[in-house]
């Protein structure tokens, strides 16, 4: 799809029904509860969207859907990076050379510091012990900024690794070494510590709803959609004829099979794609 | 006997002002200092221009730039004045908000309706940098009836009132990439609406609605500024560059350029009379003398965090007398020109 120098009708994103949807194979995505989906994955794609479209990757945006209890993605197209798709994928490379002025300094002084506020932010709302109506409100930016967190990694390490290994060949490689380096203790940072202190804070609001006997224990509450936790924590209606149901619509999901794609077929070559397999993959990267 | 003319330069370490009295600019005094003055505005005939300073307020003066005043403190990115009634302005602020003075900066009261819009409106406001709030970067407030009031929020959208913001109504459809930096109407024609997105410059003939793309002419892939000077057809102008400001690293920069449009905005055309094809600096801004809808002025310099090797100089100012067809630098400077405006005495 181009587009013209001037349209005539508005623009508008594809809808889901007309999108290629890929199965998320990593295990950040690997069979999420409802909590784990509406908060974690949420973030995660929220993140990814914005680190990617903020280097002028040429999409639009990435989405994800459950199906049978697997995640899967899709890229959205953009109109006006694949209008004039050269330009673009030049922009990116340029963008790609500040990566290679100080990537270490950029990492010390702006991406760490920030990746830290939030999981001190998030340890606050683990130890929360006021009314459980403020913890409403905590949780309910919880995930706001959980998402500026993944998108601060991944726009300012993730992406960046990718993008010098492409351009390798015109790289002194050890560029490419420390970002891959600084990849693992971003990672470290993010994808372990900040999911542990976030779902800590999640088994902390659990624990409360579990005291007034609105679900049956703790780790229920990762069986409610995020924004369910939220109003679950002013409301305190019982809520756990919706866990058992959830529960068990989740073992009739995983004996289903799960197909590697959905909808129509992609070329591998298209713009939307590109890269977005390489970054998945370096997210799953384990030291 | 000429009238005095006065040209505030802001820039992203303090305010210079420059003097005109018919013999050529002079430097008259430097103030705020080591301040980021992203944007400003003058208000015809009373010596008074405001200026606005990202994590510190609004200023203002009244006496042609001597002194200044805090006039609004906040994290204030732009600023406008009512066209029909000069008491009457407008700050635009992180996070997003939009504040009214009735009386020429004394006193403000928060538009508090922009702010407390529906959560799929808000979900869309958030910016790169940290602590990714979006803001108001753009007011436009129409010349026809000033109760219609549009503010265009950096990666946020377009919303818009008619009820002097009362109401809002998100109007961001058609923009595929919503990090809005300029929004204006159209002087004759209140139905016609134009905006500059990092990615696209969009016209709407819908009041601002269903936006469409509209880009004949243009080589560049990012847009920042626009002015629009009243006439028919009206004279469009939009500052454009290559990428987005990281990939301005490279080694020919921005790569910015001026286009002009004299069709409303369907066709445009680069203007090259004096300037280079290619420009390594960014043009930030562009401003239309009050007392000369020919002339405009273009504030450069480089992105933030960004500096050129081998010169001491970081911004300066350009002047066209002829709608745009030539331009010549009348200021060079230490810093990066955000913002410039002339005002008349």
């Amino acid at each position: 799809m181009s587009r013209e120098a001037v349209s005539r009708i508005p623009w508008a994103p594809l809808p889901d029904g007309q999108l290629s949807w890929f199965r998320a194979d990593q295990s950040i995505f690997a069979t999420p509860r409802p909590l784990d989906y509406t908060l974690e994955i949420h973030a995660l794609v929220f993140g990814l969207t914005y680190a990617l479209e903020s280097i002028e990757f040429p999409l639009y945006a990435l989405r994800s859907r459950l199906v049978h209890g697997r995640v899967y993605l899709a890229a959205v197209p953009s109109a006006i990076a694949e209008g004039d798709l050269a330009q673009r994928l030049k922009n990116i490379h340029d963008q790609s050379v500040r990566f290679t002025r100080n990537i270490q300094q950029a990492w010390q002084r702006q991406i760490k510091p920030e990746v830290e506020t939030y999981n001190r932010w998030f340890d606050e709302v683990a130890s929360f012990t006021g009314p459980s109506t403020g913890l409403a409100g905590k949780i309910r930016k919880l995930r706001r900024a959980r998402g500026n967190q993944w998108f601060t990694a991944i726009r300012g390490v993730v992406a960046p690794a990718v993008l010098l290994r492409q351009n390798a060949g015109e790289l002194d490689s050890d560029i490419g070494v420390l970002a891959e380096h600084l990849v693992r203790s971003a990672l470290a940072m993010v994808r372990e510590r900040g999911k542990a202190l976030v779902n800590l804070a999640l088994a902390g609001a659990g624990e409360r709803l579990a005291q007034v006997g609105v679900i049956e224990n703790c780790a229920d509450v990762f069986w409610l959609e995020w924004g369910e936790v939220c109003d679950l924590l002013q409301s305190l209606a019982d809520r756990r004829g919706i866990v058992a149901q959830r529960k068990l619509e989740s073992e009739w999901d995983a004996a289903e099979g799960a197909a590697a794609s959905l909808g129509p077929r992609l070329p591998p070559d298209a713009p939307r794609m590109y890269l977005i397999p390489e970054i998945l993959r370096l997210l799953d990267v384990h030291s | 006997m000429a009238e005095k003319k006065r040209m505030y330069i802001g820039t992203d370490s303090g305010l210079t002002v420059m003097d005109n009295r018919g013999s050529g600019w002079q430097h008259c005094q430097d103030v705020l200092a080591g301040k980021f003055v992203r944007a400003m505005t003058t208000v015809r005939g009373v010596n008074t221009a405001y200026a606005c300073v990202t994590k510190d307020g609004l200023y203002s003066t009244h006496n042609g730039g001597e002194s200044w005043r805090l006039s609004l403190p906040g994290n204030v990115h732009s600023v406008a004045v009512d066209p029909t009634d000069p008491n009457v302005v407008y700050a635009g602020t992180e996070p997003v908000g939009l504040f009214r003075s009735p009386d020429g900066g004394n006193s403000w009261t928060e538009l508090t309706a922009l702010k407390n819009q529906p959560e799929s409106v808000t979900d869309k406001w958030w910016f790169p940098q940290y602590p990714h709030e979006s803001h108001v970067l753009s007011i436009f407030v129409d010349w026809h009836d000033p109760r219609a009031l549009c503010v265009g929020l950096e990666h946020g959208g377009i919303l818009r009132s008619i009820d002097g913001g009362a109401h809002w109504q998100d109007l961001s459809d058609g923009i595929e990439y919503i990090d809005i930096h300029t929004v204006k109407g159209d002087p004759v024609y209140p139905n016609l609406y134009y905006t500059a997105t990092a990615r696209g410059f969009y016209r709407s003939d819908q009041y601002g609605r269903n936006w469409l793309f509209s880009q004949q002419g243009i080589k560049r892939s990012y847009f920042h500024d626009l002015v629009v000077i009243a006439g028919r057809p009206p004279t469009l102008l939009l500052t454009t560059a290559n990428g987005t400001p990281p990939a301005w690293m490279r080694k020919e920069r921005a790569q910015s350029a001026i286009f002009r449009s004299l069709d409303y905005g369907m066709s445009w055309h680069q203007l090259t009379g004096g300037l280079p094809e290619s420009m390594e600096r960014m043009i930030w801004n562009l401003s239309v003398d009050p007392d000369n809808p020919d002339h405009f002025y273009a504030g450069t310099g480089e992105a933030q965090g960004q500096r050129s090797e081998n010169t001491d100089s970081r911004g300066g100012v350009w002047l066209s007398t002829n709608r745009g067809d030539s331009w010549k630098p009348i200021y060079e400077g230490p810093n990066t020109v955000r913002s410039v405006c002339v005002g008349l005495e």
